[in-house]
């Protein structure tokens, strides 16, 4: 099964890799264990597939038969474009046969992903069937789950910088023995260089 | 909506065959163009190089739009080649011949360089001709991308002040941004329809994007529209 979370940046795409590491355990590969249609897909992104930009913005994680492929596209107008060349991908059938199951996106609650998933597949023509925050392509099988990132709080920022405050909350103590030691050792790297 | 052609047997000019979205055959035959000649214009570059080609662009500038059309032309390209003060027929070796006149010297069309020919061809024919189907091959061939801003500055000003319709075949990403950023100049840009073909295993497939799709997929993913 192969499942693709598009997120919006490079901070979103980090976070969520580190969190499904550590929930499922799941392991890093290399893009070139997909199927060939989505390399070639990427391929044809160019501002994703320089050799630095798809470091920096896609990971593969595995667990036994399951591939998960994060991409931070880049902010929320890039990956509402990003989704809609991919639905319009000519191998997208190809890829739902080679098992890609769902398309997971993950916006900041304040773009209102639901509402901007739904005006994207009218503009693009797709039949869908909705619920639980979900769209169901009845054309190709295909399921598309909206995430809205952010906490439901009178401080919320609606951004992915709600979890990682609460998050940070909660591992005090560790977080501020760990900035101590950045702090000594950049003092000492200072003096050792003569800039203090 | 993706549409499929397969193409079967050698190419005489028609599709025999396509496969719809069912994927049942069908059979269409395209008829030839009918109607005045000057109503659809093919060119594509090896046409340049052919003598006549260009003395009778000139004549169709300033046949229907006069020496205006003339002035404007030696105007936009003087912007890229200041030397160039008009561009004139002279007679030699008892044939008429385009000359390219700078202040000192005068240089016959077909010893200029490709790029020049091709774009000076190009902003003849489009400056030109109204309320016409234009089919342009490949315009980049052999273009300086400053050249090329001018022919696309030209297809963009010909599709929407001369009302013709135009069909581009193109392999430059450079040159469907320029189109891009003029349209978008004139707020035109949902004139614009790109197609994107893919050939596989004998099967056509295309892709269609709107004007917005294909400027928002080349500026924020800058993605290869070619395929």
């Amino acid at each position: 099964m192969i499942i693709l979370l598009l997120v919006e940046g490079v901070t979103d795409k980090i976070f969520y890799e580190a969190l499904l590491k550590k929930l499922y355990h799941m392991s890093k590969e290399d893009l070139y264990v997909l199927p060939n249609e989505f390399i070639r897909f990427i391929n044809n992104v160019k501002g994703l597939s320089r050799e630095e930009e798809r470091r920096r913005r896609i990971s593969i994680l595995k667990l036994k038969d399951n591939n998960v492929i994060i991409i931070g596209c880049g902010g929320f107008k890039p990956l509402t474009t990003f989704l809609g060349l991919f639905l319009k991908y000519e191998k997208v059938d190809v890829l739902i046969k080679k098992g890609l199951k769902c398309i997971i996106v993950i916006m900041d609650r304040d773009h209102n992903p639901v509402e901007v998933i739904r005006s994207k597949l009218a503009s693009l023509n797709i039949e869908y069937s909705f619920s639980n925050n979900s769209f169901y392509l009845k054309e190709h099988g295909l399921l598309i789950m909206c995430i809205a990132q952010g906490l439901l709080h009178s401080r919320s920022t609606d951004q992915l910088e709600d979890y990682v405050k609460y998050i940070a909350s909660k591992h005090y103590t560790s977080i501020a023995r760990a900035l101590q030691v950045l702090k000594r050792v950049l003092k000492e790297g200072l003096i050792l260089n003569n800039y203090l | 909506m993706q549409i499929y052609v397969k193409a079967k047997g050698s190419w005489n000019g028609e599709v025999r065959f396509y496969i719809d979205d069912n994927g049942n055959e069908q059979v269409i035959t395209l008829s030839p163009i009918k109607g005045n000649p000057l109503k659809s214009v093919l060119l594509d570059w090896h046409r340049i190089y052919y003598y006549r080609v260009p003395e009778e662009c000139y004549s169709l500038m300033l046949t229907y739009g006069g020496i205006k059309a003339k002035e404007y032309l030696v105007k936009f390209i003087g912007t890229k080649y200041r030397d160039i003060k008009d561009i004139v027929p002279l007679k030699y070796n008892n044939r008429w011949i385009l000359y390219i006149v700078g202040e000192k010297y005068s240089l016959p069309y077909y010893v200029m360089g490709d790029g020049f020919k091709n774009t000076l061809v190009y902003l003849m024919l489009l400056s030109s001709i109204h309320n016409t189907i234009l089919l342009l091959e490949e315009p980049e061939l052999h273009q300086h991308p400053s050249l090329l801003e001018l022919v696309a500055t030209a297809v963009v000003t010909s599709s929407i002040k001369s009302k013709n319709q135009i069909f581009i075949s193109t392999h430059s990403l450079e040159f469907t941004d320029m189109i891009i950023k003029e349209l978008e100049s004139y707020n035109a840009l949902n004139k614009l329809n790109v197609y994107r073909f893919n050939l596989e295993n004998g099967i056509l497939s295309t892709v269609n994007y709107s004007g917005v799709e294909a400027r928002d997929a080349r500026r924020e993913l800058e993605y290869d529209l070619r395929g």
